[in-house]
């Protein structure tokens, strides 16, 4: 969509598209009426009242929907169609200062249109669309090594930070991007990540005089005199980087002080001194030596009589692996009682198996080819057996099958089931950001993985594993906004020192975790997000939120009965994402219940407006709630802050560190009383939770989409609005409870199916 | 607070060790390279976010090019002679949408950047920075340095109008559909640059002929990643067009790092500084104090140019809109991008102004840092064009014309400082970059919007 708006009016009225963003109460329940009801009806009233500014015709408007000339042709515009019925409910349009359709015929206009939207979700048939190939994020890299390598070494923190697209989360592949910076730390990452977890025989290495460069002809019995200006050298191969301890043996016949240079690659590490009073003496010195071959070299300065070098000595010191190092190497060498097989045919197995693992599928011989080259890369050099397949993973970590997602590509436009193997993968991604476990592998390979009480009960059985933990983290995180408190949603600098601290903004963010955590285990309904009448709280947050006294530091459930806390719009994370760093925001609050819990899109404010001061000064007269309504005068303001702005007064009890509060700033009771555009009235949050939950379908459809945007890890489409309604119906019918949704979204078309997305598709913005 | 660590360490690991400039064996002919007999020229775009107070930006007009430094460009007061102040450029492509997100790609590129969730991301351009990098970054181990102090976004702006927040958090764009991501960690910026290969170095005197030699683990790498790639391009062959698309971005970022790894073997021809440059190797993490976080990534920026480790570098002292709060600077509390919409409110504009000025202090302490370090007879400012800037005029209004920019250095002795180039209103950005380019030594014609190259650049 390209708009060049130069105009801040019409910035306002920019609609920003959604799929179906309705603002309805009424059930769906279809009337009969005529089959021209639209053209006859429906479109004339419409282009009453639309037509002069979004007329179809006219090259400047691109807001489109009046191209619709019969009723069919709203299939290829639904989400713009979803977004008029939004406008209408929500009197953010027509402009103000245009003529108004009577209340009645408003809420019949958005009402027919969501019935039609619903009613047609799936008459373009089942969807499944396409997944654009995912690169692994940093998360699922780091716990994809965990399970199938074992060291656990951060990635998830020190790799780039992932972009996200889509739905809103980084697991979206269109915007997973490789830049050859991650490159780099893909190939660097594998080495440690294997010299970690693979023990390989520790160096220990002599050489005698006569073994040094360049060589002498005389047999000298091991000792080689070092003449003066002379320098000989070693050169050694070292497999992992670490500290290595450098010892030379030397004798010095002349029985004076000397000194010796040892260099290390050509370049001067440490000076030794011969001390007359000894004959023989050994020095050592500790470097760090990196993966590679090093030249060691003795150097006698020529000023001074010859010395005689009888051996130099390479040790490890000293390799940092962790602590179950051995135990991830026995299970990538398959051991027994320690003890394996060093030769090819092992390899072979071991290789195998290792990608088969990696690249959560069968491989083929054919796979396997560059990976056998590598390991004979090893052992024509002699490198220690466990080098050589070291070298072989090391391929494996870097290649594209191991870092992508690759899935195979659909013939047609037809629906085709995915395999087992890759719907395995689909699931272990979605439930565990991780790949599928052994018991998902089997499934697959019985080729039952897609039965659907198969799959359903893989789903049961994972959600109640502790690697679904990261599901409820990462999903809620992003969702709700709240992964940022205490990073870039912080509070001004020092001003609430005595009450803010890093740790309770760690406890928001788990407070929001925990809940997700609770609903998804107990599978309790999904409407708890709103209205839950119990918190998750430990001794800091129950005294933060001054509620009677928690134990310890572990959250725990706790009833709350005060009409504070629960759910949601309770949790502190979620006041302060939705606060400025030195005021509450009745915007910010009213557009992200709309946005994260309604799906309804909000419009950006045009540029140069007025905004509102910062911060309320104690002894300004006027409260802030004054300021703002002034500020709705403006009819351009009106129409969607009239929206907006009621349900942020709502939550005006919770301040910006989400404490509960009955008085403004300026010390006049607070006044949370709201009317929304529908007439509906409210005060305070218990009572606006109240009006959300009569609008469940619209929150349900929209934590929908939530979750299947997360779990496709796409953008989705105006067609898949089939797979959505059906997720919500399902909801509906089983008292919105949260398992029935990721069942649902586990057995989905787009879940298991692929195609070229049809070129129809192609309609959403 | 970073570790600092002793020289005699630094000795001990080689392999870092290697590309540090003061060690007194590193001299070209131990390691068979060639040395270049002038200083590079080398480049760097300094991005700031949130604009500035416009209306005292600009001097009083002059006729002769001269000028005095305004209000808002005190902190430069100490090296005026360093700078060119750069008038009445912008990109047109920008005008509108949104105050920040779509104007950050634009930046470097002049590209009309899509509204997008992240399905279909294009800037409608490269930037110059990745221009230079594909044109004359093979010539140093890293074509390109990009460096910031915040992490990307991740998400859509919904509220700021449907602009996928990757837009806000970068500069350099290597083609219009990807970015280039910048490193925020200071010692992880640090170790790229003396990041060669996993393999220690190969050492002149030895027999290349010797088995341990040519089969050196330093080659490696380079087969591993040819190995994979033979099966990137075979499985290239078979997917359909939008995984063609990762695959290719796989595929170019396997040939880079195999390009860095071939060439850490066979050294380029590089510049070779002698004496000093004092920088530890940070600690890990990010620093507490944001002041030593920004000084420390202008350090590893200097320290990059300063070894030829590159020559074209980007830094984003923060991303669009960035919320970061700085109070830390006296008399200021609140976040930028809140300050930044003053609404000519006095004391809400003086803290803005305060936060403005305090990132013009950061470029005069890069601008006078370069200044300080010799090469060759000039200073390594004088071989260098640092631009700084931000892609909106005035933070509160999103204003786009007249863009404030600021280029500091001599671009290898040619390019007359201590001036201003008023250009005639409304010209295209573009022409700059043009003009820079050739500068840079790469020919072209023509850049994003261009209509010509800058008129009284030289």
């Amino acid at each position: 969509m390209h708009l060049n708006l130069a105009n801040a009016r019409n910035f306002v009225y920019l609609t920003v598209v959604g799929l179906i963003a309705v603002w309805s109460t009424t059930s769906w329940g279809l009337e009969p009426e005529a089959a021209d009801h639209f053209e006859k009806k429906i479109r004339p009233a419409l282009e009453t009242y639309c037509a002069a500014c979004h007329d179809p015709e006219d090259p400047d408007n691109h807001i489109k929907f009046l191209e619709a000339n019969t009723v069919a042709d709203i299939q290829h515009l639904r989400g713009i169609w979803g977004s008029t019925a939004a406008q209408l409910r929500n009197r953010t349009m027509p402009p103000p200062d245009e003529d108004q359709p009577s209340e009645k015929e408003r809420l019949e206009l958005a009402q027919w249109i969501d019935d039609h939207l619903r009613a047609t979700a799936c008459e373009l048939g089942p969807y499944a669309g396409n997944v654009t190939t995912r690169r692994l994020n940093r998360l699922e890299y780091e716990n994809t090594i965990r399970d199938l390598v074992g060291p656990e070494l951060g990635y998830d923190e020190t790799f780039p930070t992932d972009g996200g697209g889509g739905e809103g989360f980084n697991n979206n592949g269109e915007t997973l991007f490789l830049p050859p910076m991650l490159m780099e730390r893909y190939v660097e990452a594998a080495q440690e990540i294997l010299d970690a977890a693979i023990v390989t025989p520790a160096v220990r290495e002599e050489f005698s005089g006569d073994q040094l460069i360049p060589s002498s002809n005389t047999n000298s019995g091991g000792a080689r005199t070092l003449e003066p200006g002379m320098q000989l050298t070693a050169g050694t191969v070292i497999y992992v980087s670490g500290d290595y301890e450098l010892t030379i043996d030397t004798r010095n016949p002349a029985k004076k002080d000397l000194r010796l240079v040892l260099k290390l690659d050509g370049l001067p590490a440490d000076r030794f001194k011969l001390n007359s009073k000894y004959e023989e003496q050994s020095f050592s010195t500790t470097v760090r030596l990196n993966r590679g071959f090093h030249a060691i070299a003795v150097f006698n300065p020529k000023e001074q009589p010859g010395v005689d070098l009888l051996r130099l000595r390479v040790k490890e010191l000293g390799i940092k692996r962790p602590d179950n190092a051995q135990k991830f190497h026995d299970r990538i060498f398959q051991a027994r009682d320690g003890k394996y097989a060093k030769d090819r045919d092992a390899a072979t197995t071991l290789i195998r198996s290792f990608a088969t693992k990696a690249f959560r599928r069968p491989v083929t011989d054919e796979d396997l080819r560059p990976f056998f080259a590598l390991y004979d890369r090893g052992v024509s050099r002699n490198d220690p057996y466990e080098e050589c397949v070291k070298l072989a993973l090391k391929g494996i970590l870097v290649s594209p099958y191991f870092l992508f997602r690759i899935e195979e590509t659909p013939k047609s436009t037809e629906l085709q089931r995915i395999s087992d193997y890759e719907l395995a993968t689909r699931l272990s991604y979605f439930l565990w950001s991780s790949m599928p476990d052994e018991h998902l592998f089997e499934l697959a390979k019985q080729g039952t993985l897609h039965q659907t009480p198969v799959l359903k009960a893989e789903v049961q059985r994972m959600l109640q594993d502790p690697k679904a933990d990261v599901f409820f983290d990462a999903f809620t995180g992003q969702w709700l906004g709240t992964k940022e408190v205490g990073g870039s949603v912080s509070p001004i600098n020092g001003e609430y020192r005595d009450v803010y601290s890093s740790e309770l903004a760690a406890d928001f963010r788990a407070e929001a975790i925990q809940l997700t955590t609770y609903i998804a285990r107990e599978n309790r309904s999904v409407l708890e997000f709103l209205d839950a009448d119990y918190s998750f709280l430990n001794d800091r947050l129950a005294k933060h939120y001054g509620l009677p006294p928690v134990k310890g530091r572990e959250l725990r459930k706790v009833e709350v009965t005060n009409g504070q806390r629960g759910g949601l719009l309770g949790l502190g994370g979620v006041h302060m994402v939705t606060s400025y760093p030195q005021r509450s925001s009745p915007v910010l609050r009213g557009a992200w219940v709309l946005e994260t819990l309604l799906g309804t899109p909000v419009p950006s404010p045009p540029a140069d407006i007025p905004a509102l001061p910062k911060k309320v000064s104690e002894k300004d007269p006027k409260t802030f709630r004054e300021k703002l309504e002034k500020h709705r005068d403006n009819p351009s303001c009106a129409a969607c802050h009239d929206l907006i702005d009621p349900i942020g007064f709502g939550l005006d009890n919770y301040d910006l560190l989400g404490r509960w509060r009955d008085k403004t700033e300026n010390g006049k009771p607070l006044d949370a009383t709201g009317v929304l555009p529908s007439g509906e009235k409210f005060s305070g949050p218990a009572e606006l939770k109240k009006i959300l939950l009569e609008r469940k379908q619209e929150f349900a459809r929209h934590f929908s989409r939530k979750v299947l945007g997360y779990a496709l890890g796409r953008s989705l489409e105006d067609p898949d609005s089939c797979t959505i309604e059906s997720l919500v119906t399902a909801l509906e019918e089983n008292d919105y409870r949260y398992q029935t949704l990721i069942e649902e979204i586990a057995i989905s078309t787009p879940f298991g199916y692929r195609q070229i997305a049809p070129s129809s598709a192609d309609t959403s913005h | 607070m970073p570790q600092p660590i002793s020289r005699r360490t630094l000795l001990k690991g080689t392999g870092a060790a290697l590309a540090l400039p003061w060690l007194e064996s590193m001299s070209h002919r131990s390691f068979g390279s060639e040395t270049l007999s002038e200083p590079p020229k080398r480049v760097a775009f300094l991005f700031v976010p949130n604009g500035v107070r416009g209306d005292q930006w600009n001097p009083a007009k002059t006729d002769d090019g001269s000028f005095e430094l305004t209000p808002m460009l005190q902190p430069l007061q100490g090296v005026k002679e360093e700078i060119t102040l750069l008038e009445n450029l912008w990109h047109k492509n920008t005008v509108g949408r949104n105050g920040h997100w779509p104007k950050v790609p634009a930046w470097l590129s002049g590209g009309f950047v899509e509204r997008t969730s992240g399905r279909d991301i294009n800037t409608g351009g490269i930037s110059v920075d990745q221009v230079l990098a594909s044109k004359i970054g093979d010539r140093t181990p890293l074509p390109s340095l990009e460096l910031g102090v915040d992490a990307a976004y991740t998400g859509v702006d919904n509220v700021g109008g449907g602009f996928t927040r990757i837009y806000g958090s970068h500069i350099a764009w290597r083609d219009p559909h990807t970015p280039v991501p910048k490193e925020i960690v200071p010692r992880l910026a640090f170790d790229r640059l003396f990041r060669t290969t996993t393999a220690g170095p190969v050492v002149s005197g030895f027999n290349p002929n010797q088995k341990a030699v040519a089969d050196s683990l330093a080659r490696d790498d380079a087969s591993v990643l040819d190995l994979v790639m033979e099966d990137a391009k075979s499985l290239r062959g078979k997917v359909g067009e939008g995984d063609r698309a990762k695959l290719d971005e796989y595929l170019e970022s396997v040939r880079s790092v195999e390009k860095r790894i071939e060439s850490a073997l066979k050294p380029q021809k590089r510049w070779i500084n002698e004496g000093r440059f004092d920088l530890p190797r940070p600690g890990p993490g990010i620093p507490e104090s944001h002041q030593e976080h920004v000084r420390l990534m202008l350090d590893i920026m200097v320290l990059a140019f300063w070894t030829d480790t590159t020559r074209i570098s980007t830094f984003m002292l923060g991303n669009a809109q960035t919320g970061r709060n700085f109070s830390f600077i006296d008399g200021v509390r609140g976040s930028f991008h809140g300050l930044s919409h003053h609404r000519n409110e006095q004391k809400e504009r003086e803290q803005y102004e305060k936060i403005v000025l305090w990132h013009l202090t950061q470029y005069a302490y890069l601008i006078d840092k370069m200044r300080s370090l010799d090469e060759g007879g000039r200073s390594l400012l004088d071989n260098s064009l640092v631009m700084y800037g931000s892609s909106i005029k005035d933070g509160n209004s999103h204003q786009e014309k007249d863009l404030p920019l600021i280029l500091a250095g001599k671009g290898g002795g040619s390019f007359k400082t201590n001036r201003r180039i008023t250009a005639p209103k409304e010209t295209p950005l573009c022409n700059m970059y043009v003009s820079l380019l050739r500068h840079m030594g790469v020919e072209a014609e023509s850049f994003g919007d261009s209509t010509g190259h800058l008129e009284g650049w030289s």
